[in-house]
């Protein structure tokens, strides 16, 4: 018999090709950055760089527009087919600083970026807030961790209107604040990520609950243990056969952080963030409510004591987590999040309509919803063309999703 | 109706042609298909790609491997594999009253095809599924979990030796790969056949 070893060659390189890395490293530009070297801006500042820009040259592959917002870390620069920047900002004299790194969300695609803005071009404008706002941005991507050497200029537009700044409208990231699957830089589901949503715009996040043999819940999305989302350890099978004793002590998230308990995951998100949504996701499977109200409870009480303006609903997604919740004392006034019929909203007096997205913009039904006092968000929507729609010709009060930087780009150009 | 009457003289043709050499001939002759079962015995070593608990596992084990052969007068054979592997225990560092312990085990069944090299040594190869049973021990009660590993494959290298017309022993070395989570483990085991 004769061994075929260019047929060998290719099945043992299709077996390997099956191995997928977990992550795309951040590119970054090391400790000794010149950033590190710069003061941060004042908040008047930032809004006065808010706003949208035009890709006066580069890459073709950054599109025409971007938009460029603040959040509690730094800054996002975001366009309409899921390229995004996530930058640190300082200025040394009257020259602003900006660098950090560029992703595309729907492939592998990264870089360094490193950008200024001139003094005689917006430096002394937005650090002084007198002159005219003409800002121009300069700067260059890279590839990779290689130097940044492709040129970008943005020139401002215009800042964001009216009806983008006055409006309430929620940026909402799927399992706190992005997929794992979407080789992400921390685990989905954790406070890591929870941490780190707001770079890419996100205004709120869903996460998902389950509950341990002994009652905790805790964060996170599939029925059982597995590498995908993972480290590889002595546990498998289904997650909520397990106590929260033996989960702390045998299973890390694939980036190492611990998985979160509920409660360390919605003190941190209060304590810590500017989110102002949470969309708890009942993926439990036995009697979840009685061991999640009370959390939520305490939790809407320490955001008030701390003056947070933050919405905590417990999801509705099936009519057994509705039952349940019925099961609850005084069920009607338990801030919830129903993916159901309207009469099951209105059953159980529900804040926010969650319907899928496949059902359309329905607009009329977003109306009701929005008569009777309540929220309606839609999920969970990734195709950016898909989002453009849902944003412009929708009511929707907000959007789930897994590319929270699409979102934010077809919301802040309104 | 020249299409019936070719079918007919085919029919005649082959059908005699087809039947005849399935009779039993009068004269005896020696069987050279033959089939055979094996079974291995012996230790088996988990290759530690564990991340978590990996300081605290214990990877040397016993395995034990069951096979059954069909030895045609060609140099490949065809058959069934399965056994029984540990693949590892880890107890808990932190916390043992509560954590307790945590094993993995496994039941592969693949079909295998074994090709003789040279006279008693073979090399083998295998492919097929694996059951794979997850068990923890601790906080007042044991968890066990069975989970269907889909992708799962073996390398082995043996050398059979002929003791009587029917009895054989031998060593034989393996590689096992169990896909749920690229668990791997080699074996070094003393084989048994027998020739049926």
């Amino acid at each position: 018999m004769r061994i075929n070893f260019n047929k060998l060659t290719l099945l043992l390189l299709i077996l390997y090709g099956c191995n997928k890395d977990t992550t795309v490293p951040v590119p970054t530009a090391g400790p000794n950055s010149f950033i590190n070297e710069t003061y941060p801006l004042i908040s008047p500042s930032r809004v006065l760089m808010e706003g949208v820009y035009t890709v006066a040259y580069g890459p073709d592959f950054f599109g025409d527009n971007v938009i460029l917002k603040w959040n509690r870390t730094g800054l996002l620069i975001a366009n309409n087919n899921g390229k995004y920047f996530v930058l640190r900002v300082g200025h040394l004299d009257s020259v602003i600083f900006l660098q950090g790194y560029w992703r595309d969300g729907y492939s592998d695609a990264t870089g360094l970026a490193s950008f200024y803005i001139a003094r005689d071009e917006g430096g002394t404008t937005i650090l002084t807030g007198n002159g005219n706002q003409t800002i121009i941005i300069r700067g260059a991507t890279g590839i990779q961790n290689g130097i940044p050497d492709q040129p970008l200029i943005l020139h401002y537009t215009r800042p964001f209107s009216e009806k983008v700044k006055n409006s309430n409208y929620y940026i909402l990231s799927h399992r706190c604040g992005g997929r794992t699957s979407d080789r992400l830089p921390v685990s989905e589901n954790s406070i890591a990520m929870i941490n780190y949503t707001e770079k890419f715009g996100s205004t709120g996040i869903e996460m998902d609950v389950r509950l341990t043999r002994d009652g905790i819940p805790f964060l996170y999305h599939d029925p059982d243990i597995n590498t995908r989302l993972t480290r590889k350890g002595p546990l498998a099978g289904p997650i909520e056969d397990y106590s929260w004793a033996q989960l702390s002590n045998f299973v890390r998230l694939i980036h190492d952080e611990m998985i979160p308990t509920l409660e360390e995951a919605l003190i941190f998100t209060i304590d810590s963030t500017l989110l102002r949504f949470v969309y708890m996701d009942m993926k439990a499977n036995r009697d979840a409510m009685a061991k999640v109200i009370p959390i939520q409870q305490q939790m809407i009480q320490r955001a008030k004591d701390k003056n947070r303006d933050i919405l905590i609903v417990v999801g509705i997604p099936s009519t057994d987590v509705l039952d349940d919740l019925m099961t609850y004392p005084d069920y009607q006034n338990i801030p919830s999040l129903c993916e159901l019929t309207i009469d099951d909203i209105r059953k159980v007096n529900s804040r926010v309509w969650a319907p899928r997205w496949t059902l359309g913009t329905q607009n009329d039904l977003v109306q009701q919803m929005h008569d009777e006092g309540r929220l309606a968000v839609c999920w969970t929507i990734d195709n950016p063309a898909w989002i453009r729609d849902y944003v412009i010709n929708g009511l929707f009060d907000g959007l789930l999703t897994n590319y929270p930087y699409v979102v934010a780009f077809n919301h802040y150009t309104q | 109706m020249a299409k019936k009457l070719t079918f007919l003289v085919f029919l005649f043709i082959f059908f005699p042609a087809i039947m005849y050499p399935q009779q039993k001939d009068s004269i005896s002759v020696k069987r050279n298909n033959h089939y055979s079962l094996a079974i291995g015995l012996g230790w088996t070593h988990y290759i530690n790609t564990l991340e978590i608990g990996k300081d605290n596992a214990t990877i040397n084990s016993a395995g034990l491997s069951l096979k059954f052969f069909w030895e045609p007068e060609f140099r490949l054979s065809l058959g069934l594999e399965t056994g029984f592997y540990k693949l590892y225990t880890v107890k808990s560092k932190t916390n043992t009253d509560v954590a307790g312990q945590a094993g993995m085990s496994a039941i592969p069944l693949l079909l295998t095809v074994r090709m003789r090299i040279v006279d008693h040594f073979y090399l083998s190869a295998g492919a097929g599924l694996a059951v794979m049973f997850n068990k923890v021990k601790g906080a007042n009660a044991t968890i066990s979990s069975t989970i269907l590993s889909l992708s799962n494959y073996q390398f082995s290298a043996s050398y059979i030796y002929p003791l009587t017309k029917h009895w054989q022993v031998g060593g034989e070395f393996k590689v096992l790969n169990f896909g749920k989570a690229s668990d791997w483990l080699y074996a070094l085991q003393a084989v048994c056949a027998v020739k049926l």
